[in-house]
């Protein structure tokens, strides 16, 4: 019998999550904290991906890829967060609202308060891609925000470079009719404006604001 | 256009409300350590196929109900107990969190609590890899053999082993245990054909520490020796434990479907380390 040897296959599992976890948490933290409104919704969103990512370990594409598989975790588990028929495991529940808690006392910690000038261009920007559909939203965020070239968005979103690219000049178009509605989208005085200080403000902090 | 999507690019980057580079100093902090630990702590799999076979209880009374039905009304309750833990998945965090089990993976008001990491017993491989876990919960011993495939991992198995063993907490020296139960040297179950992706059956049971060398006395009247495992670090209780992989091929026997009430090991023969009999022990019968 080969005794030890599923135990080895377990440490080496625990290794290479703990390995995955590390590389990779801030930035799940980020893109979590990016498109929910608050720390416990981002926590939820943490917790679940690296909980998929777990279970799914057996599929995780070695090389460069490992954090855009991480990123299409992500990407369904903020869709599907936003479906209000969704089902929360106990697992989860109990674990996201430990996590939330113990996030919420570090990312208090580093708030600091954002100037009104900021605050009203961010929200004047974030109106008009709410303005936009949900695929288009997150084709423009995915490349802004997690600063994906065209052949990273297409693994994230499971299609060809080309379609991306496709899907993303078409998303900013329409950003862009947005923005021109809003009369933003010639003002090159915007990058500027916005490059004040540390932006890191949780949204917990808000809500203790309420 | 491609200049203005340059900067509209710009705009959306700047309205992040925080960047990954503000976060890298979270790496490694409470938060994400106590997320990382609890995400390992919780069962990998992504669906599991837990048939449980669990043995029949000591206390029934000898003679008042078929073994059959017994065995079948307990996996009935267990297996509705299991399905709700798997529609509830989940442990209990923050609970006994250091403690390394898979029957985290159980929650409902039946599942059993780990209260100590699980032991490895013994594993191999026999059409897919298999290893047999022994872990002290709150519901007495629970041995499982888990049986790992490309789907996830199914277990096979039960709780409250080794409570009529010599040697068991709460059992009287010689005659009699907890309950006033005949003690005995060995026990065992004739194994499940609950995955069918395991192409033989794997047979396992529990012994008194005393107990050196098991040998199995098949339905058509072979003797093979069991592997045993001289009471193994982790388990509080002094026992031992033994398995084995059974041919493929029982005579009598059917053993190519998932049915369980089958009795391909007729008799356990447990001997001490000077090849004394201890016990021989008839297993396809209530009680053992």
């Amino acid at each position: 019998m080969a005794l030890g040897r599923i135990a080895d296959l377990d440490r080496e599992r625990d290794h290479l999550f703990r390995r995955l976890f590390d590389a990779h948490y801030h930035r799940i933290l980020g893109y979590a904290l990016r498109r929910r409104d608050d720390a416990q919704d981002a926590a939820d969103v943490v917790a679940e991906t690296f909980l998929t990512a777990w279970r799914r370990l057996d599929d995780l594409p070695r090389g460069g890829e490992e954090l855009l598989w991480l990123y299409g975790i992500a990407r369904r588990v903020v869709a599907n967060s936003r479906r209000s028929d969704r089902r929360r495991t106990r697992l989860t529940e109990r674990l996201r609202e430990d996590f939330a808690a113990r996030l919420r006392d570090e990312l208090s910690s580093a708030a600091v308060e954002h100037g009104p000038e900021v605050t009203v261009q961010r929200g004047v920007i974030a109106e008009a891609l709410e303005g936009l559909p949900e695929e288009d939203r997150e084709v423009i965020r995915l490349v802004a925000w997690e600063g994906l070239s065209r052949a990273e968005l297409g693994t994230v979103l499971g299609c060809t470079p080309n379609a991306a690219t496709i899907r993303l000049h078409r998303a900013r178009r329409r950003l862009a009719g947005r923005l021109r509605e809003a009369g933003l989208d010639d003002e090159p005085a915007l990058a500027t404006r916005h490059t004040t200080g540390n932006r890191l403000r949780p949204p917990a902090a808000e809500e203790d604001e309420r | 256009m491609t200049q203005r999507f340059g900067e509209i690019d710009d705009m959306v980057r700047r309205s992040a409300v925080v960047l990954d580079e503000e976060l890298i100093r979270f790496t490694g902090s409470s938060a994400a350590s106590a997320l990382r630990e609890a995400v390992i702590a919780t069962p990998p799999t992504r669906t599991r196929r837990a048939a449980i076979e669990v043995r029949p209880p000591s206390s029934t009374p000898r003679g008042r109900s078929p073994r059959r039905a017994g065995v079948r009304r307990a996996r009935r309750i267990v297996l509705a107990a299991l399905a709700l833990a798997l529609l509830l998945a989940l442990p209990a965090f923050g609970v006994v969190q250091h403690v390394r089990s898979w029957i985290w993976g159980w929650k409902g008001p039946d599942a059993p609590v780990p209260i100590a990491a699980d032991v490895p017993i013994a594993s191999g491989i026999a059409g897919s890899p298999w290893t047999i876990v022994a872990t002290q919960t709150t519901q007495g011993l629970c041995v499982y053999i888990r049986v790992h495939t490309s789907e996830g991992t199914g277990g096979s198995g039960g709780c409250g082993w080794g409570t009529d063993i010599y040697g068991s907490p709460g059992a009287t020296p010689h005659e009699y245990g907890a309950g006033g139960q005949v003690l005995h040297w060995i026990e065992g179950t004739n194994g499940s054909g609950f995955d069918a992706s395991v192409d033989r059956r794997i047979v396992h049971g529990v012994a008194a520490e005393q107990v050196a060398a098991v040998d199995l006395v098949l339905a058509d009247g072979r003797v093979m020796p069991a592997d045993v495992v001289p009471h193994p670090a982790g388990i509080d209780a002094p026992l031992s434990f033994w398995s084995a992989v059974l041919p493929a091929e029982v005579a009598g026997v059917d053993l190519t479907g998932a049915e369980d009430d089958v009795t391909p090991v007729h008799e356990l023969i447990a001997r001490d380390a000077d090849g004394s009999v201890l016990e021989r022990r008839v297993v396809d019968r209530p009680n053992g």
